[in-house]
This record gives structure tokens, sequence and C-alpha cells, in this order.
């Protein structure tokens, strides 16, 4: 049952053989088991580097071996106990040293799990890298530098994305355009500035599914940019309920209209997905007539 | 991508920041609205502002503060606080899980413990206060599409694809290899075997993708923790497997192997010989003959019969006259203990090799005339037989004079024998 519901998920974000990776399967069935945030963060990482990926104009190998990159790359955190993994308030300097000790610890779980192959360890780079930043200053400490993978400068940041804009039992989330802002500061530093740029071009400034505050004090969601959008004018829909409309920041009538800020959703009790669903209906709507 | 390169703006702004509070403080900034808030004081309006521009402020707004107050314009204190904020908001962009944010000092105060920045935290909501013993996350719930059709630098996204394409197995066991280094400095509590399996399959990959000097670096570095590797014959397998030496690389080939112990070794031998790991265990066995014949011969005088049987064919052109007392030994051993007419044989070949003419005296000793009053112990009769097999296969001009003197020493069946032997030999010479 899990191993399906492993596969469904997996498939949602690209398909391969998956016979091809009886092993690979194993291990997230083993993550899941062992931490369901973990899995979902594993998910997550997945699904943005892989359309980071096809951004790029991957090939689908490349895709394959980037979205098993992404998919494992906390698989070190097998050896995490979960009581350190899971802990709500501060870690101790030694849990912070367990803790960190994560992407080596990859090593392990991997040759636990997986029988190792080229490509195996072509896709454990990531694992082992990703959080040891663009210009080699983050952890773990190599003696000898040697240039990040290019999976490994894709994994890192969509697993810094992923971890930022994720709500934790001690720590509310950022807010994604916040947080593609805080990132922004790591250009070149700790991120390849080119996968930083591609990543933060591909979402706009004000990701899809943003809940926006206008200048003239109203509130839209982010559901689309155009060929024709910068990166913070968006096509948004108001979600006042009487005038429920679909506007273009592009458009002229709106030049006088800016995005102040973004704003938490459920500060509002507002369901964002249903949101998104309504607009896209009316679009539809629109372009059949 | 303007906006988000900041390098040079920040400095600015930051600037601006300073200037700013110089003439305005106090001052309270609301992060959430991107507003200044005039103190009594103040001269100017309620005033919005770019967030973007200041970064610090940015980040402490993502971190969930809601306001910061500024009751100090004193520039060293600002300084201390940015530089000790852009070092927290480094921590969290490396790394978001790491910052411990409840260590954190958010807050800047003078020497005698005044406040002079302060950042606020919002009251929770009651919304929020209930999502703190829970958080529940649905895979794709926040994950935002990328496709924005904004645009990438073209140009360093084929850089980019091409740097994978161009990505060489050489290149990712240099990495690996790293990473093994890495690892066994850092990692306490590995488990031996499995990291035993790991080098060995890593290994395995360089030998496949026939880069043997890599392999032997790998080798060489973990030698200790290889010893293991031997141990389970599934891994050791693969790596015999992996590659086919030419003679001309069987030096350094068989240097990845320097940890597995010639005892280990003829264990394959006997073991693993029909499996596709079968040639290469053979050519290793045969490199080590030929270049420490001195360590199998010690290891043949050491192990039980079982080992003695595979080793004793490799060291045939190796016996010496040094080995002779030992070699002796262990052929009378293994004749008084019965053991199988095959390393009978062997140990006579031994002997023969280490010393012809030590093993004819002796020799004479262990075939004594058959008298009508007793019967002929099993194992004498044994090696009277297996002696004039030896002698039948390898056929030298010193057997003949030993002929002549023991011919009177075999009776019945293996006298015919002796007789013909004898015959031939006389032929022939």
């Amino acid at each position: 049952m899990s191993r399906a519901r492993i596969v469904k998920d997996i498939c949602t974000i690209f398909t391969c053989e998956f016979q091809d990776f009886e092993a690979e399967v194993s291990t997230l069935e083993k993550i899941k088991k062992h931490d369901e945030y973990t899995y979902l963060h594993c998910l997550n990482v997945a699904r943005l580097s892989v359309a980071l990926g096809k951004r790029f104009g991957f090939n689908s190998g490349m895709l394959i071996d980037l979205g098993w990159a992404a998919l494992l790359h906390d698989i070190g955190k097998l050896r995490v106990p979960l009581n350190v993994l899971n802990k709500a308030k501060k870690f101790t300097s030694e849990e912070l040293v367990v803790m960190k000790s994560h992407p080596v610890e990859a090593l392990t779980a991997f040759a636990e799990t997986q029988t190792v192959t080229l490509e195996r360890l072509r896709r454990l780079s990531a694992a082992f890298e990703h959080h040891q930043r663009y210009d080699l200053k983050g952890y773990p400490i190599v003696q000898k530098k040697l240039t990040l993978h290019p999976f490994s400068r894709i994994v890192a940041v969509a697993d810094t994305f992923d971890a930022m804009t994720t709500d934790r039992i001690y720590q509310r989330r950022v807010l994604p355009d916040v947080a593609l802002k805080i990132m922004a500061q790591g250009f070149g530093s700790i991120f390849d500035p080119t996968v930083l740029q591609a990543f933060i071009t591909s979402m706009g400034a004000y990701p899809v599914g943003s809940l926006v505050r206008l200048s003239d004090e109203s509130l839209a969601v982010v559901i689309k940019y155009g060929k024709q959008s910068s990166l913070d004018r968006p096509q948004i829909y108001y979600v006042e309920v009487r005038s429920q409309r679909i506007s273009d920041l592009m458009a002229f009538e709106n030049k006088n209209l800016r995005i102040l800020r973004s704003e938490f959703p459920e500060d509002h009790h507002i369901d964002i997905p249903a949101l998104l669903e309504q607009a896209e209906r009316i679009q539809g709507d629109s372009a059949t007539k | 991508m303007k906006c988000y390169n900041k390098t040079v703006a920040l400095s600015v702004k930051k600037l601006q920041l300073e200037e700013f509070l110089e003439t305005h403080t106090p001052t309270k900034i609301h992060l959430k609205a991107a507003r200044i808030e005039p103190s009594s004081a103040s001269e100017f309006q309620d005033e919005a502002i770019n967030l973007d521009d200041w970064p610090i402020l940015l980040f402490l707004k993502g971190i969930g503060f809601d306001t910061v107050s500024f009751y100090s314009n004193s520039q060293s204190a600002l300084e201390r606080w940015t530089a000790r904020l852009s070092q927290y908001e480094l921590i969290f962009i490396a790394d978001p899980e790491n910052l411990a944010v409840e260590e954190c000092i958010w807050n800047e105060k003078d020497d005698t413990g005044n406040l002079l920045i302060e950042c606020h935290l919002p009251t929770p909501s009651p919304h929020q206060q209930q999502k703190k013993q829970r958080v529940d996350i649905t895979p794709g719930g926040h994950v935002p599409p990328l496709e924005a059709p904004l645009g990438i630098d073209d140009d360093a996204a084929l850089r980019f694809v091409d740097e994978i394409e161009k990505q060489t197995p050489q290149e990712t066991l240099l990495r690996t290899h790293l990473i093994l280094r890495e690892f066994e400095s850092d990692a306490k509590h590995k488990d031996p075997f499995v990291w035993a399996s790991l080098i060995a399959d890593i290994i395995a990959i360089a030998l496949e993708s026939r880069w043997v000097e890599k392999a032997v670096q790998i080798a060489k570095d973990f030698d200790q923790s290889l010893k293991l590797v031997w141990t389970k014959s599934e891994r050791a397998l693969r790596l015999f497997s992996a590659y086919d030496p030419k003679p001309s690389e069987l030096r350094n080939w068989s240097e990845v192997f320097q940890s597995c112990s010639s005892v280990d070794l003829v264990w394959y031998l006997d073991s693993q010989l029909s499996t596709t790991a079968g040639p290469q265990i053979l050519k290793l066995m045969n490199y080590r003959a030929q270049t420490e014949p001195e360590l199998l011969i010690e290891i043949c005088f050491q192990e039980k019969p079982n080992v003695q049987r595979i080793l004793l064919p490799w060291l045939i052109a190796h016996w010496k006259l040094k080995h002779y007392p030992n070699v002796f030994h262990h052929l009378k051993t293994s004749l008084e203990q019965n053991e199988s007419e095959e390393i009978v044989q062997l140990w006579i070949v031994a002997a023969l090799r280490s010393s012809a003419e030590h093993s004819f005296q002796d020799f004479l000793q262990l075939i004594p005339k058959r008298k009508w009053f007793c019967v002929l112990d099993k194992s004498k009769l044994v090696f009277q037989k297996l002696l004039l097999k030896v002698f039948t296969e390898n056929p030298s001009h010193d057997v003949l004079p030993f002929m002549k003197k023991a011919k009177h020493l075999f009776s019945g069946e293996i006298a015919d024998q002796a007789e013909k032997l004898l015959r031939n030999l006389k032929e022939r010479s």
C-alpha cells in the first residue's frame, strides 16, 4: 500500500520505469516510515528541482536522475534519531552535530539500502553536497574543494525554498515571495547564480498562489504569469466575493496599481486552491467564448 | 533579475537606513505592512517603505517578527546589530532548519542593558496557537509552479546542461572518493561491514569504469576497512569480476586486493572458480605465486590440508632446499593422517622439487621392504603407488639411480609397476 502510494506520489513529479528503481523506491519507503515530514519534504524538493530542470531544458534521462537525486537528498536523515529530527525546541550542540551529520550519513544510509552503481553514485552527490554552499563554505567541510555537482546546486535551492516555506511546529513558514527575497541574499555565495536566477524567474516575484495586498488595499491571488508579465506584475484574481474577477497587472488600466506585500491566507480564512480553481474555470470559460 | 542582485544596492540602502535613523529616532517600523510609524516627535507622516531595499528587515519579517523599534541612532549599535543579524541570515539561507531562532539575540542593548533596537513578535492568533500542536502538510500543497515565462539566460542554461552532459564517471568517482575520506573522519558510528561494502562497491565501480589507478588509490586509502569485505563473498566477487586485467596491468590491479589475505584468496579459489570472478581469482593467485611465493609457502606450512591442496600446485616452481625439512615433515604427516592421495602426491612433488637428493634418501625410509610375517600399513602402500605415479608423470634422469636402489623394496602389483617404470627410464637414458 505504502509502495503504491509512493509510486503515485512520484508520478505527479516525473515518470520512469519503476522496475529499474526498486531500490530507490524501497529507500523512499524507509524514509516515509522513518519520518513523514522528511518524506513530504523530499517530494516537494523533487517537484521543484524537476520543474527547474524542465526550465533548463533537461532531457528525460537527466530529469529522472535529477528527480531521484532530489527525492533521496535527505537519505542521511534515516540515521538521525527521530527525537532529534522532530525536536520542537532548539537543538543542543550535540543534537546540532547529529543533525548536521545527515549529509555525511547519507553515504552509510545509501550503502545499507542500495547496491552501489555509478548512476546511483551520481545521484548521491546531492545527498552529500546540498548543504555545502556554492562557495563551499557550508557543511560537511571537505579538505579538497570540488565544484558542486549541478544536481546538488539545483537541490540546494529547492531544499532551502521548501524548508523556508513549510510550517514547522516551532516556526511559522516564510511567505514564498519573502523566502525568494531572503534567498536572493545568497546569490553567488550560497547558491549558484544561474540556478537561483532561473528559479526566481520561473516562479516570479510573487509565486502563483500568493495572496497579495494591492496598493488599493484589495486582496488578490496571483494566478499566472503571462508572456508579457514582468517579475512583480502577474495576473491576479480578486478575492472579495462581490468583485471577483481576473485582472492583469500589466494591463494599461492597472498601471497605477502595484502589489504591496503578500499575506498568509489562513489569517483571512481564504482557501487558495479553491480560488485558483475558480479562476481557472473563469479563464477556461472566457477562452471557450 | 536586477532587483535581486543586491550586492551593491545593499550597502547603499544600509547607509540610507543609518542616515534615516540618525534624524528620525526613535522610530518604529512595521514589517508586515512595510510602513514606518512616526513617533510623536517626528516631523514626517506615516510612510510606506520597500522592505526589499532593507534585507535585514525582510529577514526579520521572514522569521516572523512584526515590528522593529529603534530607540537610538547609535551608528555602532546599528552596525553591530546588522552584522549579527546578517550572520543569522546566512545560516538561515544555507539551512533554515539549523538556525536556532530561540538562541539568537535579536535585540541590541547598550553596556548598561538598555534596549537600543527591539524586535517584536506579533501576538499569536488563536489559529496559530492551535497550529503549534500539529502541522499538516500535504505533498505539493504549497509548492508553487515554476511556469512563469520570464525567461532564463539561454547561454547560462546551455552551459549548465552542458556541464551535466560532460560529467564523466571519473568526476563522479573523484567526488565520491572525497566523500569517503570526509566520511571516514566524520562518521562516528558507522557500521564497519556496511562501510567495507560501500568501499568495495566504489572500488568495483572504478574498475568497471576502467580506472584502475583510482581503484588502487581508494583501496590503499581504506585498506584497513576493506579487510572486512573479504568475508562477504557477494561484494568480493563483484570486485574480482569488475575488471579483467591485461598482463601489463597485473601488478597495479593486484594492489586493489592487497587487503585480501592469501588464505581468503584460497577460499575463493576453492569455492568460486566457476563464477564470473573465477578467471580473475586465478590471475591474482598466479600473480601472488609469482611475486610472493615465500608468503604462500609459509601459509601452506601453517594451514590445514584443505588450504594446502589449493596452494601446493601454485608453489611447484618455488620450492627450495631450505624448505625441504618442512616439506618432508608435511609429507610424513599427510601419510600418517591418511590425507587424500591428491595432497600426498603434491607433497611428494614438493619434496622432490625442494631437494631431490634428500628426497631419494628419505623416501627409502618410507618404502620399507614388505616382510612375509607382517602386513604393510596402508599409508606406505599409498606412498609407493603415488611415488611411482609421480615418477611416471615426471621422468627425470636422477630417478633412475633411485629406482635401481629401491626396486627390491616394492612388491606385488606395485613391484610390477616399478619394474615397468625402471624399464622405461633405462630406455630413455
